[in-house]
């Protein structure tokens, strides 16, 4: 009896828990995605959820303060401290009177949605934060490796190595010619080596094959590195600040845009001004790895007026157009397809070759969605039907963005 | 019904006459082979003996070193943001500002396009109802005078650069001394507020204000002042017309508002949805574009012209029962001037009569002629008139006569270079040695500024703020494109700062307008700015137009005047070009560089003469000659020229100048000599005698050059306006080919060209280089058939069966535009070896640079001749003077369009960067590609509009519905190459052996 009882109370709570879990999930669910962009968008440049940055880390703050407080700190956080509310002063102080941006243009749906996202941030803390740096899954870091040091080490481990063999060889030498002398033959001479290796070298045969080796080696090698020539795959130059991507879009995640605005506007990412550096760096001043020494020199430029003189990585040629706009927005692609694992880089290196047959390669296998809006559906339409056809008679077709011209010469060449 | 023509088409005399020197060039690409020939002979003379072995062993080492010379490293390149980025800016994309382009000679309204904050191209602003979003070639070229190193740094006081604050003081000191004896000699100016600040300082300071146009209206001025008390000219609305008769008045070229005229003649004659069209009558003496495109031209003596016009008022007052003047008047050949009178009288109403001159008595007879015909208040707008020109003729000799008199202490110069273009410039040079102060605004050190203690150098107009009225009803406004490139100030500016107002110039505006302009029931004040600069224009009432009459009395003595004019022996006509106007913009190497319309001839002016009269004196093209009027001699080249006028010659106004800068000094001889001075007015007409020297110099024409191989059939077709009432729709031509045919889908990109609209004005040329980082190239390379334009416009002359004797004498003209036909079945294409040519799926024939080397055999397979070759590097070599070869010049270059290297082949793209743009914002916005949206720079810059271009497989665009019609012709449509631009065949009216 009492253990049905267990038994129909463990029922009832697990139905119980299940339908609130579906309610929640569900109330947040719808939320959650829109709050998600906001915070990155708005949110992400001074605030961490689970640890603090610029402002206070905001995990729990639907614990801390009421949700009506919470609107109006976001959308005017100067005013609710002008009012004199106790909280938002001795907040101010303990964040050295620096103000937070107002956001008069979000709804309270919309600061209801980030406080959602913030919500569920917190539950599922030590979730990976780089989604908002777009992920970047499958592609293996090539880490940065000091070349110089390897390069000694292995010439003096070669040269010991090669040292200790001619002393081996050397010596096992001296001790067949005294088994020769032993034996009573001929001990081994120089000029009868040089004889004997001067036969191999006249043989046609030998000789022959061993040119062929060499020209195939010398061809093979002189024509990856004729290919070579012009690309710099690798390239990580020494910039004028250890700025770290790996620090700002990994740990961090704040996302590209938010400093390469031209991304999604522009033909150029556009490297970040110095005051997109300074929204942030007027309140952090000292970093982890470099204490204050980097972020002094951004502010020193700063306050200069000087533009930072970085050392250009990704470098084409005149005579190719390249936009960001036609691959990020129209084209819908990651910034790791090109720019490989950005967020793991400490310093920035060119990740692809940037070669035309690396462009063509692309654009031959990556898939248009005809469908995607008007501008395909009516200039595109023969595609359209096409797919439609061949979807009716139960067939999938893939139509690359070669299919669409996107190998022609004057879509890059002009 | 198959095309025929019966008419001979030329495009310049020896051509016609088939000269050797043309035969031998007629079927080559470039003037001169590889001299081989002259190397080897040269090579077997000298001492340089090189044998098989050491040819091998030189080729050797070239090769070794230049591999060793390739494998330098890699350049680092740096990547410099901005400190803090402006907001409005994103690098990459352009920004769009509406301001306002008056030159002294014209005003357009444009749209610049700047990117990273440099302006790069001029676009017309099209909702100006001035310019009506065409744009000229000189507009279009003004963007490069912006980046002209030979540009002053900063202010220069006794040829010694100084300090604004002490010019300042010193200036002051100076005004505050000769107050009362301060002359203000300043070009028309359109800008209301200047006028005002103008006024003010001749208020303060007791300053006469002398209004000084080097090209002078001031007989139009006075005429409508004496007819209808209104010292204005009136706005010609030659769209509302049904005939139109010009004598010597180049309104499609250089007359009032070229570009306004342009768009309106334009509208008049286009026959794509109608099927009648303007008439047009032009007497003139020079051939000019005008005359060229008229229906009928008849050539006319300049000093003929008062005498042509009062015959034509007699005949039409007699048809219509009126008063009939005294005086003979002069019929001229034929009976034209009786035909004339015939249509004007059947278009009473609907017509306009014009004159150049700027003799007050001939506009009077003219105005009493639009009187007669009731056109005022109908086609000539005299309420809402044009203020383009103010300048009175009298007044600046008046000047001249106080400078004599020594009542000038102080002269300040605004955009005035009367040490340059006064037609009496070395007496005046004598007189300003006594004036105490002189002022200069130039923006360079011109002929005036070397004679002036101070030279204070204006900005740019795109550094300026500046407003405009060029019209009673219309109002615009100046605003900057860039910060000031160099320690340079406004004119505008200098004044409020010797006016003790702590105002700029910019403020001044502000409350100029709010006090002037600004309708308190429209909004806030803010709001009426921020709205006039976006569009760059703000509209003002525009009044009743109204109709007027001329008395009696007035023509009456106009007409006696005017019989008093004797024709005298030779004349010369003077006349400013189409790109260098009056000489102000002559070190823009763009403009230097545009081929005349009518002539072919860049860098140069020179002696057109008529073929009858050069055998008369035994003159040739190039012969040099003297050319004499009193005591000025010119010293010019000859060119003859079909259609000039016999017993006349026609010489351009704008060259010679001394003082322009690297590009524009020393081009040509100045002219602004033989103008004469009589009754108070400056006629551009004189009596001169030629006198031929021993000396030849060569022209550089490009009117011969990419012949089309004699295949002169199917070129052009021409229709009199009989014929083409009667037009069907030709059956489009079937595909034949024996390649794998395109597939048409996607964008299919296709232009329409239609003759009867093109006038040939050269826009285009301009407008193309600009925006594809086209190189000048200089007189030297054209005179090896080097240029580089991408687009030309070919310039035919024709000689129909009844002029077979003397073809040269009156030929008709006709314009056509030849770009890269983009050919379906393109020639080219088929014998590159190395594939750098290649066809679009979307129809666009893709010239790859960085693949080609250079071989040319696409240019010579191409029966178009569109192909241009690179023969140096013109772009970076410091033997191209013209082009950017410095950063400054560099500035001008567009990035999105790449700057060809040496030894490559160039053409037209149809501008594929702008299709590629607009593509990629309907991607983005998600819709279908808007139509017009997709266009090329030629046809936004074409004040004619006759230029289609779209996409043809959007059935809904402008190109579908006028790319096949009954007009319509593919150029030597018989080689099967199916090209991507239809041209609609030019219409013309017959009015010869007409009875009256």
């Amino acid at each position: 009896m009492i253990a049905l009882f267990i038994i129909k109370r463990i029922a009832i709570e697990k139905a119980l828990i299940v339908f609130l879990l579906l309610f929640n999930y569900s109330f947040i669910q719808a939320d959650v995605e829109n709050g998600k962009k906001l915070f990155n968008g708005r949110c992400a440049s001074c605030h961490a959820i689970d640890k603090k940055v610029v402002g206070p880390a905001l995990a729990g703050i639907e614990t801390r303060r009421d949700e009506a407080w919470l609107i109006k700190w976001i959308r005017n956080s100067s005013e609710v401290i002008k009012s004199g509310d106790a909280y938002a002063v001795k907040l101010f102080n303990e964040y050295n009177k620096s103000v937070m941006t107002a956001f008069p243009d979000l709804s309270d749906d919309d600061i209801r949605d980030i406080l959602a996202y913030i919500k569920e941030g917190a539950s599922s803390s030590g979730q990976d934060n780089q989604a908002s740096a777009g992920g970047g899954g499958g592609v293996s870091p090539q880490p940065p490796v000091d070349t110089d040091t390897l390069k000694f080490l292995l010439l003096f481990t070669t040269g010991l190595l090669v040292f200790a063999a001619l002393a081996l060889l050397f010596a096992a030498a001296i001790l067949i010619n005294v088994l020769r002398s032993r034996e009573g033959k001929q001990p081994y001479t120089w000029a009868g080596a040089i004889k004997t290796m001067r036969d191999l070298v006249r043989n046609p045969y030998i000789s022959g094959s061993i040119t062929f080796v060499l020209l195939a080696a010398g061809t093979t090698k002189l024509v990856s590195y004729a290919r070579s020539v012009g690309l710099h795959q690798g390239y990580q130059p020494i910039q004028p600040i250890a700025f770290s991507h790996k620090l700002h879009a990994g740990e961090y995640g704040i996302a590209c845009n938010y400093c390469h605005v031209g991304v999604e506007k522009s033909k150029s990412a556009t490297i970040p001004s110095a005051n997109i550096c300074m929204n942030c760096h007027n309140y952090i001043e000292k970093g982890p790895k470099y204490g204050t020494k980097e972020i002094e020199k951004i502010k020193k430029y700063y306050e200069q007026g000087k533009p930072v003189e970085w050392v250009r990585i990704h470098n084409l040629p005149d005579f190719v157009y390249f936009n960001h706009q036609q691959h990020v927005v129209a084209g819908g692609q990651q910034c790791q397809t090109c720019h490989g694992p950005i967020e793991e880089m400490e310093e920035v290196y060119q990740y692809s070759d940037l070669s035309m047959g690396w462009c063509i390669n692309c654009h031959r296998q990556t898939e248009v969605d005809v469908n995607k809006n008007d501008y395909y559906t009516t200039v595109h339409n023969e595609w359209v039907e096409k797919k439609e056809k061949a979807k009716q008679e139960g067939k999938e077709i893939k139509i690359t963005v070669a299919d669409l011209g996107g190998i022609e010469c004057a879509k890059c060449h002009y | 019904m198959e095309y025929t023509n019966e008419k001979q088409y030329w495009r310049g005399i020896e051509e016609l006459h088939q000269e050797p020197g043309f035969v031998e060039n007629a079927h080559k690409e470039f003037e001169r082979d590889i001299p081989v020939d002259e190397l080897l002979e040269q090579a077997a003379s000298s001492a340089l003996t090189s044998s098989r072995r050491e040819f091998l062993k030189y080729l050797g080492f070239s090769i070794g070193a230049a591999t060793l010379a390739a494998c330098t490293s890699t350049p680092v390149k740096y990547a410099l943001p901005y400190v803090v980025k402006p907001n409005e800016i994103t690098p990459g994309v352009p920004n769009y500002y509406s301001t306002t382009f008056w030159d002294g000679l014209e005003y357009v309204a444009v749209r610049v396009k700047t990117r990273e904050g440099r302006p790069i191209k001029i676009e017309g602003n099209p909702e100006s109802p001035i310019s009506m979003g065409g744009t000229s070639a000189r507009s279009q070229a003004s963007v490069l005078s912006l980046y002209d190193n030979n540009r002053l740094k900063g202010p220069l006081k006794d040829n010694k650069p100084a300090k604004w604050e002490d010019v300042d003081n010193a200036i002051k000191t100076a005004l505050a001394s000769s107050v009362g004896s301060i002359y203000l000699v300043t070009a028309s100016t359109i800008s209301p507020s200047s006028q005002n600040l103008m006024n003010q300082f001749a208020d303060k300071f007791k300053a006469k204000i002398v209004t000084y146009d080097a090209i002078s209206y001031s007989g139009l001025l006075e005429a409508n002042q004496k007819c209808f008390g209104k010292k204005t000219i009136p706005n010609y609305h030659f769209d509302k017309c049904d005939v139109i008769v010009g004598f010597n008045a180049d309104f499609l070229g250089t007359w009032l508002s070229p570009t306004g005229n342009i768009r309106k003649y334009a509208e008049a004659k286009r026959l794509l949805d109608k099927k009648e069209m303007l008439l047009h009558i032009q007497f003139e003496t020079n051939m000019t574009l005008t005359g060229a495109n008229a229906d009928k031209r008849i050539p006319m003596k300049p000093s003929q012209e008062g005498a042509a016009i009062l015959a034509l008022y007699n005949a039409i007052a007699s048809q219509l029962g009126k008063p009939i003047l005294n005086g003979d008047g002069v019929k001229l050949a034929g009976n034209y001037i009786d035909i004339a009178a015939a249509k004007l009288v059947e278009a009473k109403g609907k017509s306009i009569v014009v004159s150049g001159s700027n003799n007050p008595n001939v506009q009077i007879l003219v105005n009493g002629i639009n009187a007669m015909l009731g056109n005022y208040g109908a086609t000539i707008d005299l309420d809402n008139s044009l203020n383009y020109f103010q300048g009175i003729d009298t007044d600046f000799e008046n000047f001249v006569s106080d400078l004599e008199a020594g009542k000038v202490k102080t002269v300040l110069f605004v955009n005035a270079n009367p040490l340059y273009n006064y037609y009496n410039a070395s007496k005046l040079e004598g007189l300003l040695k006594n004036v105490e102060t002189k002022i200069s605004f130039a923006p360079v050190k011109d002929e005036t500024a070397l004679h002036c203690n101070y030279v204070l150098p204006d900005n740019h107009y795109l550094e300026s703020w500046s407003d405009a009225r060029p019209s009673q009803e219309v109002l615009g406004l100046q605003q900057p494109t860039i910060n000031k490139l160099f320690d340079t100030r406004q004119y505008q500016d200098s004044l409020l700062a010797w006016l003790e107002d702590k105002r700029t110039f910019y403020q001044y505006i502000r409350d100029f307008w709010k006090e002037n302009f600004y309708n308190k029931e429209k909004g806030s004040f803010e709001d009426f700015w921020i709205q006039s600069l976006q569009s760059g224009y703000a509209g003002l009432k525009k009044v009743e137009s109204q109709s007027y009459e001329v008395k009696g009395g007035i023509l009456q003595s106009a007409a006696t005047a005017v019989n008093e004019i004797k024709s005298t022996g030779t004349e010369v006509q003077l006349y400013v070009k189409v790109g260098l106007g009056d000489g102000s913009a002559a070190n823009n190497p763009w403009l230097q560089e545009l081929p005349d319309p009518i002539t072919k001839v860049c860098w140069d002016n020179y002696v057109t003469i008529g073929k009858a009269f050069a055998d008369k004196l035994g003159l040739r093209t190039n012969d040099v000659v003297n050319v004499t009027a009193g005591s000025v001699k010119v010293k010019l080249p000859v060119w003859v020229q079909p259609g000039q006028t016999n017993e006349t010659i026609g010489v351009a106004l704008g060259y010679g100048r001394k003082a322009a800068g690297k590009a524009g000094n020393n081009v040509g001889a100045n002219a602004y000599g033989l103008v004469q001075y009589a009754n108070g007015n400056r006629l551009f007409y004189n009596t001169v005698s030629i006198e031929k020297t021993d000396e030849k110099y060569e022209l550089a024409a490009t009117q011969t050059h990419h012949t089309i191989m004699g295949r002169s059939e199917d070129i052009l077709r021409e229709y009199t306006h009989a014929e083409f009432t009667k037009l069907q729709k030709e059956k489009p031509v079937e595909y034949v080919t024996l390649w794998k045919n395109y597939d048409k889908n996607g964008h299919y990109w296709a232009m329409a060209i239609d003759l009867n609209a093109c006038v040939g004005c050269g826009s285009c040329v301009v407008a193309c280089q600009a925006e594809n980082n086209v190189p000048v190239v200089g007189k030297k390379e054209i005179l090896m058939r080097r240029e580089m334009h991408w687009i030309r416009i070919d310039r035919y002359y024709s000689s129909t069966k009844e002029n077979l004797e003397q073809p040269e004498e009156n030929p008709q003209v006709t314009f056509q535009p030849m770009l890269c036909q983009h050919c379906d079945n393109a020639p080219c294409e088929n014998v590159c070896p190395v594939l750098a040519i290649a066809h679009s799926s979307e129809g666009l024939n893709q010239q790859v640079y960085n693949r080609c080397v250079g071989t040319r055999y696409c240019a010579n397979n191409c029966p178009y001749k569109v192909r241009r070759f690179n023969w140096f590097d013109y772009t970076n070599h410091e033997n191209f003077i013209y082009n950017p070869v410095d950063d400054l010049g560099r500035m001008v270059l567009n990035p999105d369009v790449v700057v060809r290297a040496r030894g490559v082949m160039e053409k037209c793209s149809f501008c594929v960067q702008r299709l590629q743009a607009a593509k990629l914002s309907a991607k983005v916005a998600g819709t279908p590609l808007p139509d017009g949206s997709a266009n090329t720079a030629c046809q936004t810059a074409c004040p004619a509009n006759a230029i289609i271009f779209g996409d043809l497989n959007d059935p809904n665009s402008k190109i579908a519905k006028y790319y096949h019609n009954e007009r319509s012709y593919r150029v030597i449509e018989a080689l099967k190459t199916y090209p991507h631009i239809s041209y609609m065949g030019k219409v013309r009216h017959q009015i010869d052996n007409q009875k009256v």
